[in-house]
């Protein structure tokens, strides 16, 4: 007898016992949090048998739970293996939920202040445990998550699926590649370093091309004429808060379509026309629990695990120096998934390539399946839409080749010979010159003169010689200094340390040979020579010289030269005299002599012993 | 695709699969969790060593015209870095240290010690002579055993002394091997304080400076430590240093951006990590000692109260009597440059320093071509007319509000005539006529 208006656990024990009582209470539990299954079924499900009560219980937390509404109950069994989708959908949605959950980690140690931002990514890498880590993840799944909805996208147009009744499903798609796409070039910029700011401006520079409302368009986007606190600031809201609402949003748009028709079957599997995609029969049928539900987890737990090992031992996310506004990189690229729009820009007007074509290009994608309303899902009877799938796949794949940096954009040899030798790290590359161990970096002078010469010692002592003779360079006069006549060595000095803030005292008084211990060093200069050889036409009768000083303990000095006879350009081609040769750049000395203009053009980097550039 | 189907077939399989691939992941973790800590050190390490790349390239570019190169400083222009006084290495540490401590117990121990006996025995001498007969004999006991006491401490007192002075003598050839100019760079009042020890009749006084100053941060009284106090003076520059280094050039500016330099606060870190670097700790050698060219100065004390000892009389704030009493002087340019950049006091003891403001046009109208500014653009006025050169020149200086350059008004305060006699007014003119 309750003491309550209603049954009570203790009027269950007394009637029942403990043992039976307390049974029945978990599994009433167990049966509301999974919105129907109790104990038993879970048991049978788990050990793949058939359910033992009917209506089938398993059906049930689809129509009465939160979590599984959004499922379906059961699969076609066509549908259950990797073709014809792949994974890729699935995939995706792993990638929203595994970049929400690393991102929200790594929100907690980030401030989207120029001040601040860069130490906070210093302060994640230094200080924070799995901070790397959680940012290697992060970074990685951006990448790869661009790249999975890109693919996905391809497979459905492969396949038709985007065909009736499934048009709104493929727009909603189409709208969400473009949402990942502003994501990840988003979170591009956070990190505040050079790499970010640059592929970001080139981005960004885009709006500016828009017609009349071009300058407010872009302030809108940046918050000022440059990238800077307001852009940052706005960068930050619509990656972590604008977008994620509008892809969860139309993630929630795209699943329910899936509930509404289904999977659409492989091609071959249906006759044409029809879609039969919920009409599955019996026999066809996969339940959703267990077989799709286990088969999912066992899915999330590989790819996890793939995306660990990949930060653990193959990917690290790049963070280069402090942007600055100043100095812009050699070289600089927008985001790989924006190289398309950026090699399209060389082709011409930057309003059409950049606004008109890539709009025009994602609007005919997003209504495609309006546009093309052949029944036929069957691969022959596509051939049209597929061989346009197949274009626009290689042109993508060539205007992406063509934005980068090393297609038609012209720099002088020896500033891309120098910063080939010694840019930062970037894309995990960087430039070869940091890579000497510190043990390797001997003090001293050398030059390439001794690369590909059967006799160093020799070929090294002729070009003492070469440096040190007098007049050989003649730097021209101005005003009232006259013009001077000068050796190799001292045009050389004069560059390193009346420009470059060298330490007179540390010059080196002759070029020495490479050591034998300097394996590294050598290589480096092997690469050196070989980069002056492709460029031999510019850079007439060149040597490349490197000069190593000590400019602290364990700071040194590597300044990198290179000196050679200029040659006349016009257009962009070296002309060429009569005979073949290159035709070179002449002064008229004071004394009215024509000789030979030689040039000299330095840069330099400094290497701790600590900076680790080689690891 | 069959081994998907295996797996899609088999939920013993998905089971184990999604068991291995849960129990990796968690080692996984746990083995970069594990190695967190080295992996965080590393980075730090390594960023540490970027950083220092980075402050070379922006101390070449930026620092190295006047600090030199290899942080050596330049003469008469700015102190040297690479410097171990900046880094507080004291060579003279150890014989210091162990000479500080004799004399510790001489003159707070053995001395009292010696002090206190012999007042006892003038005690027992006053009461020897005072004494009755047959008292005299147990004072006169007393007297020779108080007289023992002394001699034995007197004794440890030599012992003491003995200890000393070749410890002394070791000193004093460190400091002689020092040259001269360092010495004085190392320790710049070394002589004042030998001259007040002496005085004092305390060699204590000595070893104590020469502790204290070996340190730049010590000598100036900087409360932190060396990091803040170099990032301080990157972010602020020096204001003022132009009185220490003479004219308005060498003055350090500001650097960082949030003091309206160039550089980014980080850029001053990595500028701080680089100048740090120079750090020997305990390696500094003479050698380095000697390589510098330059180094820190103290602002000295300047006392506006003190006056020049001689007789002269300020010119005044009126033109007539101001202009009448130039009559007859010659001017000297060199000294006129001295008073106006400030290296030198005007007569009745005053640093005018017209430099500060009248550097680059920004504050004031610039010093170069006042002359013929004055004579092209100013004595055109209406106002002007009838006016030379130097009426309206003393005009300005003495009564600065009765005309401004436009967009210079109020800026110039009206007491240099009370600061300045006719003489140091003649040099100032004689200066901006040769500046043309």
């Amino acid at each position: 007898m309750s003491l309550l208006p209603f049954p009570s656990f203790l009027d269950d024990v007394q009637e029942k016992g403990v043992r039976k009582a307390l049974m029945e209470g978990v599994d009433e539990v167990v049966e509301r949090f999974t919105a129907g299954l109790n104990i038993q079924d879970i048991r049978e499900a788990l050990r793949g048998e058939e359910p033992s009560r009917r209506p089938n219980p398993r059906l049930q937390p689809h129509s009465d739970g939160f979590w599984l509404h959004m499922r379906p109950g059961y699969f076609h069994k066509d549908m259950t293996g990797v073709y014809p989708t792949f994974r890729l959908g699935w995939l995706s949605t792993y990638f929203v939920v595994f970049e929400t959950i690393t991102g929200l980690l790594l929100m907690l140690w980030y401030t989207p202040a120029p001040e601040l931002a860069y130490g906070n990514m210093l302060n994640i890498l230094s200080n924070v445990p799995l901070g790397q880590f959680t940012r290697d993840l992060h970074r990685l799944g951006a990448e790869a998550m661009v790249l999975i909805v890109a693919l996905h996208m391809m497979r459905t147009w492969a396949t038709g699926s985007y065909k009736k009744p499934r048009q709104f499903t493929w727009f909603t798609g189409v709208l969400l590649l473009v949402i990942t796409g502003l994501l990840s070039f988003t979170g591009y910029l956070l990190p505040w370093d050079q790499l970010a700011l640059w592929a970001v401006t080139i981005g960004a520079s885009m709006a500016e091309a828009t017609p009349v409302i071009g300058q407010e368009v872009n302030l809108l986007v940046r918050g000022a004429p440059e990238l800077g606190a307001n852009g940052l600031l706005r960068f930050y809201l619509a990656h972590v808060l604008l977008l994620p609402i509008l892809l969860f949003i139309f993630t929630g748009v795209h699943y329910y379509k899936v509930i509404i028709h289904g999977h659409s079957l492989p091609p071959r599997a249906e006759n044409i026309g029809e879609d039969t995609a919920k009409r599955v029969p019996l026999d066809k049928r996969v339940y959703f629990i267990p077989d799709i539900l286990t088969n999912e987890l066992v899915w999330t737990g590989v790819t996890t695990f793939i995306m660990i090992v990949l930060v653990i031992w193959f990917y690290h996310a790049p963070l280069e120096t402090h942007a600055d506004p100043q100095s812009t990189p050699l070289g600089t690229t927008a985001p790989w998934y924006f190289l398309w729009i950026q090699g399209a820009l060389k082709l011409g007007d930057k309003f059409f390539w950049g606004i008109v074509f890539p709009t025009i290009a994602i609007g005919l994608l997003a209504v495609m399946p309006y546009l093309d309303v052949t029944p036929s899902r069957r691969y022959a009877h596509r051939r049209v839409s597929l061989s346009v799938a197949a274009l626009l796949v290689s042109f993508a794949t060539i205007t992406s080749y063509m934005g980068l940096a090393e297609f038609a954009v012209a720099t002088a040899a020896e500033t891309e010979i120098l910063h080939e030798l010694t840019f930062e790290p970037a894309h995990s590359h960087v430039g070869v010159a940091r890579t000497i161990p510190y043990s390797q970096l001997a003090p001293g002078m050398y030059t390439t003169a001794e690369i590909d010469v059967d006799n160093p010692a020799a070929a090294i002592a002729a070009l003492n010689e070469e440096m040190f003779a007098e007049g050989t360079v003649y730097i021209p006069g101005s005003g009232d200094v006259p013009g001077e006549a000068m050796s190799k060595y001292d045009a050389l000095t004069d560059a390193l340390v009346g420009t470059d803030h060298l330490n007179p005292n540390l010059m080196p008084s002759r070029v020495s040979v490479i050591p034998d211990d300097a394996p590294v060093l050598h290589e480096v200069m092997e690469e050196f020579a070989h980069l002056i050889d492709d460029r031999e036409r510019e850079l007439d009768e060149a040597i490349g010289v490197m000069v190593i000083t000590e400019n602290q303990d364990g700071l040194r000095r590597v300044d990198l030269a290179i000196v050679w006879d200029s040659v006349v350009v016009e257009n962009g081609e070296v002309l060429e005299t009569a005979d073949g040769d290159v035709l070179n750049r002449t002064i008229v000395t004071d004394e009215g002599d024509e000789v030979t203009e030689v040039r000299v053009y330095t840069g330099h980097i400094y290497l701790h012993e600590d900076s680790a550039y080689f690891d | 695709m069959k081994l998907d189907r295996l797996v899609i077939e088999n939920i013993e399989g998905r089971i184990m699969l999604g068991i291995v691939m849960f129990v990796s992941i968690m080692i996984l973790i746990g083995w970069v969790a594990i190695n967190e800590p080295a992996r965080m050190a590393a980075f730090e390490e390594q960023h540490i060593g970027r950083s220092t790349e980075i402050g070379a390239e922006l101390f070449a570019a930026n620092c190295s015209t006047c600090h030199g190169t290899a942080g050596y400083g330049q003469t008469g222009v700015a102190p040297a870095l690479n410097n171990p006084h900046l880094f507080g290495y004291d060579y003279l540490e150890d014989v210091n240290g162990e000479i500080a401590s004799l004399q510790r117990q001489l003159f707070d121990n053995v001395q009292p010690e010696i002090a206190d006996l012999a007042a006892q025995r003038d005690e027992i001498f006053t009461a020897l002579s005072q004494a009755a007969e047959d008292e005299r004999d147990t004072l006169v006991e007393q007297l020779t055993a108080i007289d023992d006491q002394i001699a034995e401490v007197e004794a440890t007192f030599d012992a003491f002394n003995t200890e000393l002075e070749p410890l002394l003598q070791q000193r004093e050839d460190m400091l002689n091997s020092m040259n001269q100019s360092l010495l004085r760079g190392y320790y710049p009042s070394l002589d004042a304080v030998r001259a007040e020890a002496e005085e004092a009749n305390d060699p204590r006084i000595l070893t104590n400076y020469l502790a204290e100053d070996a340190s730049r941060l010590a000598q100036i009284g900087w409360g932190g430590d060396l990091r803040g106090y170099l990032t301080t003076t990157l972010v602020h520059g020096r204001p003022g240093s132009n009185d220490v280094w003479g004219g308005n050039e060498r003055a350090m500016v500001a650097w960082s951006q949030s003091a309206g330099g160039p550089l980014r606060d980080d850029q001053i870190q990595d500028i701080v990590n680089y100048i740090v670097n120079w750090d020997k700790g305990d390696n500094w050698t003479m050698a380095d000692l000697e390589a510098v060219n330059q180094f820190s100065r103290l602002h000295v004390t300047y006392d506006p109260s003190a006056t020049s000892d001689s007789d002269s009389v300020a010119i005044g704030q009126q033109i007539e009597p101001a202009l009448a009493s130039l009559d007859g002087l010659t001017g000297d340019a060199t000294r006129g440059e001295a008073l106006y950049t400030g290296q030198a006091q005007s007569e009745l003891g005053q640093l005018v320093g017209c430099s500060s403001c009248h550097a680059g046009g920004a504050v004031g109208p610039a010093t170069a071509g006042t002359w013929s500014r004055v004579q092209d653009e100013r004595l055109v006025l209406p106002q002007f007319e009838g006016y030379t050169v130097e009426q309206y020149l003393v005009e300005s200086i003495v009564r600065p509000s009765d005309y401004a350059v436009p967009g210079y008004a109020g800026a110039m305060p009206m007491v240099y005539g009370d600061q300045m006699s006719a003489q140091d007014m003649a040099d100032v003119l004689a200066y901006l006529e040769a500046q043309g």
